[in-house]
């Protein structure tokens, strides 16, 4: 199997504070792979070490086949990385900035125009970067982590300072750069994000992986053995998915009295509840 | 190292330098004084050989590190190292804009104070030492300061002492003060300048400019340990 990152017994430590412990995941070529956690829960120290800014205090991380911290420059050529902490030359123009990074990519010709036009900003191309709100800041960002098509893409809360209809731009453009061949390893805190985009998600809580799998597999699994009837009285009833529960149903039905039937599946927010204890965001 | 990547750089260096307010007017520093020095009526030789020491701190020094600490401050600099352009290119990029700047400066002084230079080569020669001395100060303040504050915390005093140790050293020319400011850069730089300037034997200067290499040298080292230590190089 072709591995974009293998993960394995990864832990860190600040100081006193245990920010990753013994985390293992793997990330297959062309996957789109989320990490989701709440704030505080080591996700962006994850995304530092994969990227070789931090060290790890133990564990085997590979990215592309090599160890994160020996990256070299050629290396840093096939990634693409966007997080909180990545700044752009507020004096300069977008069309300025993103010029200058393309030429350091090398990236081809007409590509800055191009993802101008997929993030929406193709019209504010002469602005200063310090006259941009936060979300079209955000998205110069996602433009400029996007220039030269890298192999493997991280992106540490990339939606968090846009709205909606953004948000939908840039899962388009991620999904295009996805179809295209890139890898993509997406941090949120936001789970309807996550079942929408990703191929697989991990579940992290204090620096722990507590589930991994298919948004879909997810929701299979920690399915509820129920669902909810809509009655023609107004009335709502729960039944169980067994032998007594189709008898109600049947029942129901016989009298005409059902007005819609409902699954009880759990959405991944509930799942997220459900295996850690604690609510997101 | 990359030539086009360094262009790169430099294109992006002039764009960002064009509207900083900061780098505009530390480079009117050296002119204005050569201005000044121009209507005086004062040694003409001396005029020169301060505004020069003036264009090296003021400008080489204060745009290296001011430039380099605001990367840092607006995190662009962590976003350069991720990228597939070298420490070197990056770095190199960086001088090459502060020291045509200087390079500027100088003519422009030059032309306005228009003082004979008895011997062109030697004070090129010095000129360009201490332009290395002062890219890798500024380089060095750069590394050390976390924001643009700190970085004119270090740079006042280093400026003072270095830019204006030569003149206050006259007045203090017996005691341990001129002594120390005796062996500051300014000092050699000036005596150097100086002797260049009068055509005098090269005799007459070796020393002064066997130290001034020695400064180079030395932050050139220190400069090297720090851009390691604090893990800027990959
Ligand atoms: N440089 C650091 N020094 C000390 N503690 C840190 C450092 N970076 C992160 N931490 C701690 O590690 C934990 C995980 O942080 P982080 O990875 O930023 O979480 P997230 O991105 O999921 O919000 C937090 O408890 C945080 O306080
Ligand atoms: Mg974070």
């Amino acid at each position: 199997m072709d591995y974009a990152l293998q993960v394995k017994d990864l832990s860190k430590v600040f100081g006193q504070q245990r920010a990753l412990q013994q985390v293992s995941f793997n990330v297959k070529k062309g996957e789109v792979f989320g990490f989701l956690g709440p704030s505080g829960s080591g996700k962006t120290t994850t995304v530092k070490i994969l990227t070789g800014q931090l060290l790890q205090t133990a564990g085997e991380v590979n990215i592309l086949g090599k160890p994160a911290s020996k990256m070299k420059d050629a290396d840093l050529g096939r990634i693409g990385i966007l997080t909180d902490n990545s700044g752009l030359y507020d004096r300069m123009t977008v069309q300025q900035n993103l010029d200058f990074y393309a030429k350091l990519y090398k990236a081809a010709a007409g590509r800055v125009e191009e993802v101008l036009q997929l993030v929406g900003l193709a019209e504010d191309k002469k602005k200063p970067v310090k006259k941009l709100s936060k979300g079209m800041k955000q998205r110069v960002l996602l433009a400029r982590a996007v220039l030269h098509k890298p192999e493997v893409l991280f992106l540490d809360e990339p939606t968090s300072a846009l709205d909606p209809g953004n948000v939908q731009k840039m899962h388009d453009l991620l999904r295009d750069l996805n179809r295209e061949g890139t890898t993509i390893f997406l941090t949120t805190h936001n789970m309807e994000e996550a079942a929408q985009l990703c191929d697989r998600v991990a579940f992290l809580h204090e620096g722990q992986i507590r589930e991994m799998d298919a948004p879909n597999q997810l929701q299979r699994k920690y399915a509820k053995n129920t669902i909810h009837l809509e009655l023609k009285n107004g009335q709502n009833e729960t039944i169980e998915n067994n032998p007594t529960g189709a008898e109600r149903l049947y029942q129901y039905m016989q009298a005409e009295e059902v007005l819609a039937v409902h699954s009880d599946q759990p959405t991944l927010g509930d799942i997220f509840i459900e295996v850690t204890g604690r609510k997101l965001a | 190292m990359n030539a086009a990547r360094i262009s790169a750089m430099l294109v992006k260096e002039y764009h960002d330098a064009k509207s900083n307010v900061q780098v505009l007017s530390v480079v009117i520093v050296p002119i204005f004084l050569a201005i000044l020095y121009s209507r005086m009526d004062g040694e003409l030789d001396f005029a020169a050989s301060f505004v020069f020491i003036m264009a090296v701190t003021f400008v080489t020094m204060y745009v290296q590190a001011l430039l380099l600490a605001e990367e840092k401050e607006k995190n662009t600099l962590q976003v350069l190292l991720l990228s597939p352009a070298s420490s070197a290119d990056i770095m190199v990029g960086k001088s090459i804009i502060s020291v045509i700047l200087t390079v500027i400066v100088l003519v422009v002084s030059m032309l306005i104070i228009d003082v004979n230079v008895e011997n062109p080569i030697m004070l090129s020669v010095i000129l360009l030492v201490a332009l290395i001395l002062f890219v890798a100060l500024g380089t060095l303040v750069g590394l050390l300061s976390e924001n643009l504050v700190q970085t004119t915390v270090y740079l006042l005093p280093l400026s003072f002492v270095i830019g204006f140790g030569p003149m206050i050293q006259m007045y203090f020319s017996e005691g341990i003060v001129g002594d120390v400011l005796g062996y500051t850069p300014g000092s050699f730089m000036m005596e150097a300048c100086l002797a260049a300037i009068n055509g005098e034997a090269f005799s007459a200067y070796r020393e002064d400019i066997i130290w001034l290499v020695g400064w180079t040298v030395a932050a050139l080292v220190v400069t090297f340990i720090t851009f390691k230590k604090k893990s800027l190089s990959k």
